[in-house]
């Protein structure tokens, strides 16, 4: 399966209940972890130690935190906007933040979802789930995927 | 911006008296003595300025006639400066001047002038209105600065608070995630493992009671962002927000029912849909043992205003506590018979406070609720409609 998900997340308990919902879910995927802004950037931009790309491919899917050391979530979407070459690669974010004001600027800065971390272990499987489904269809984008785990663009 | 409260206030009123003759600035003094103010004395339009330089004062009584910078000269020097520009001057003038001298003093910018020889009672009298004025403004400014002070306050801790709450909705939550995660797994996947019903029950109450701090922990951001939010009020379809409300709860087993036509009103759809969904919610929770829920969401028109009803057939609430029910942390029944917060009718209260409406209930035990809601009318739509 050539359909990786990359997530930055500082947060060890969420990666690896993540990864515990990936493996039990009816599709896995491959997941790939970094645990802050900067390691992001250096990941997708293919510096080192990422520079192998059969290593370390481009992801179909960006799940970004917002709150993060080095670098924000909201930073790195800032910097994807910067990156023509990127410009395809979907952020969907994923924090544990509702603040209006973090949701506005995640969408306003072209994230494509905002979903805010579930608690509990089935709801998390229901957002793998979605995970799953855009990666079997990423042309459509993930919006439809998210539909239901999405906060509301909020009207500016 | 200067900051006046650094600045020692004199606690009585400055009045500044011009004259080249010592005799008479010694019969200015005399009279001004009532006043309870500070007389200060200048010898000539030069020493004024410089007294003016550096100090406050109520009024200024200006003799025309002196040697050197006259009275007239000083006044302009006095008004062309930003500091003095609005000091009230009064001119002290003889008798025997022309009218011209006098209608100049106007125009040069005396407030008032006098005549000599000087009646007292007059002059004190005249005085006395500016160094009332003078005061006025003094704690007028005081309070001004006072006022900008306890702002300045508040907004430093409405910042505390957002961060606060930002920290509440971000930080506390991610310890509860990994319990309740974690405690899911464990119970889904190794309840094998447990010797006996007793360690599956603490597990259980272990992801019970993470469940139920993370719904306090929204609930209490709900109610922190209804008091500092702004809220935009426009015109709300009453019917589309109680679907919206009632679509989050499907899978309830209850009745709803609602009214075919809702009129339009004024509020915040989010926050209304927010009031329906607690008080729908909570109509369909406190009900008696093996009772269907019932409930029933109509409107009445009060003038310009709007009532919308929720009545339940649940177990009621005794008239002494329906004040205290929409208080936060306010419950009624132990934790463990009605699942809840305690802050789903406060956040009602205080969201319809915000839309400039009302709440309030009519109930007794055992006779069910009738929870209602008001808010004003949308006038121009059910023109339209």
């Amino acid at each position: 399966m050539s359909e990786i998900v990359l997530l930055v997340e500082d947060n060890d308990a969420d990666v690896l209940l993540f990864e515990r919902a990936v493996a039990g879910a009816a599709r896995p995927f491959p997941v790939r972890s970094v645990g802050d802004g900067e390691d992001a950037l250096r990941y997708l931009s293919g510096a080192p130690p990422y520079e192998d790309r059969s290593a370390h491919p481009l992801p179909t899917l960006l799940l970004v935190d917002l709150k993060l050391p080095r670098k924000s979530g909201l930073e790195v979407l800032e910097w994807l906007n910067g990156h023509s070459e990127l410009k395809h690669l979907p952020a969907v974010v994923l924090t544990s933040s509702s603040e209006l004001e973090d949701v506005k600027t995640a969408f306003r800065l072209g994230a494509k979802a905002y979903c805010v971390k579930p608690i509990g272990f089935d709801p998390l499987r229901a957002l793998v789930a979605a995970v799953a489904d855009f990666l079997s269809a990423p042309h459509r984008g993930p919006e439809p995927f998210f539909a239901a785990h999405t906060l509301s663009r909020p009207s500016l | 911006m200067t900051d006046t409260t650094a600045v020692p206030r004199p606690e009585k009123a400055r009045i500044l008296i011009v004259d080249d003759q010592d005799e008479n600035l010694l019969a200015l003094e005399t009279i001004l003595e009532d006043l309870d103010s500070i007389v200060v004395r200048a010898g000539s339009g030069e020493e004024a300025l410089k007294l003016l330089y550096d100090e406050d004062f109520a009024v200024v009584l200006l003799d025309v006639r002196m040697p050197g910078m006259d009275g007239f000269e000083t006044a302009g020097y006095i008004r062309s400066r930003p500091r003095s520009r609005h000091i009230p001057i009064i001119f002290v003038t003889a008798f025997d001047d022309p009218l011209e001298r006098v209608t100049k003093a106007y125009t040069i910018g005396a407030v008032d002038y006098i005549l000599k020889p000087i009646n007292p009672d007059i002059l004190r009298s005249k005085v006395r209105v500016f160094v009332e004025l003078f005061l006025k403004t003094k704690s007028l400014e005081r309070e001004i600065a006072e006022r900008r002070r306890i702002e300045e306050e508040l907004r430093a801790s409405n910042k505390e608070l957002e961060a606060f709450s930002y920290s509440v909705s971000h930080d506390l939550r991610g310890p509860l995630r990994a319990i309740t995660g974690f405690s899911d797994v464990l119970l889904k996947e190794y309840i094998g493992s447990f010797p006996d019903d007793e360690g599956r029950d603490f597990l259980r109450r272990i992801a019970a009671g993470a469940r139920q701090m993370d719904l306090l922990i929204q609930d209490l951001l709900s109610f922190s962002r209804l008091g500092r939010e702004k809220i935009v009020i426009s015109p709300v379809d009453l019917g589309l927000v109680i679907d919206d409300a009632l679509e989050h709860m499907n899978g309830t087993e209850a009745d709803i029912e609602k009214d075919g036509t809702l009129p339009r009103t004024l509020g915040n759809r989010t926050l209304l849909a927010q009031v329906f969904s607690n008080l729908v919610s909570n109509a369909v929770k406190f009900v008696g043992p093996k009772t269907r829920p019932h409930v029933k969401i109509r409107a009445e028109i009060h003038g310009e205003r709007i009532r919308v009803w929720v009545e339940d057939n649940g177990i009621g609430i005794a008239p002494e506590y329906h004040d205290r029910i929409f208080r936060v942390f306010e419950r009624l029944n132990p934790g463990g018979g009605y699942p809840g917060t305690g802050i789903g009718l406060a956040i009602v209260r205080r969201a319809m406070e915000r839309m400039g409406g009302r709440c309030g209930v009519e109930s007794a035990l055992g006779r069910g609720s009738r929870f209602w809601i008001e808010l004003p009318r949308e006038k121009r739509s059910s023109v339209l409609a």
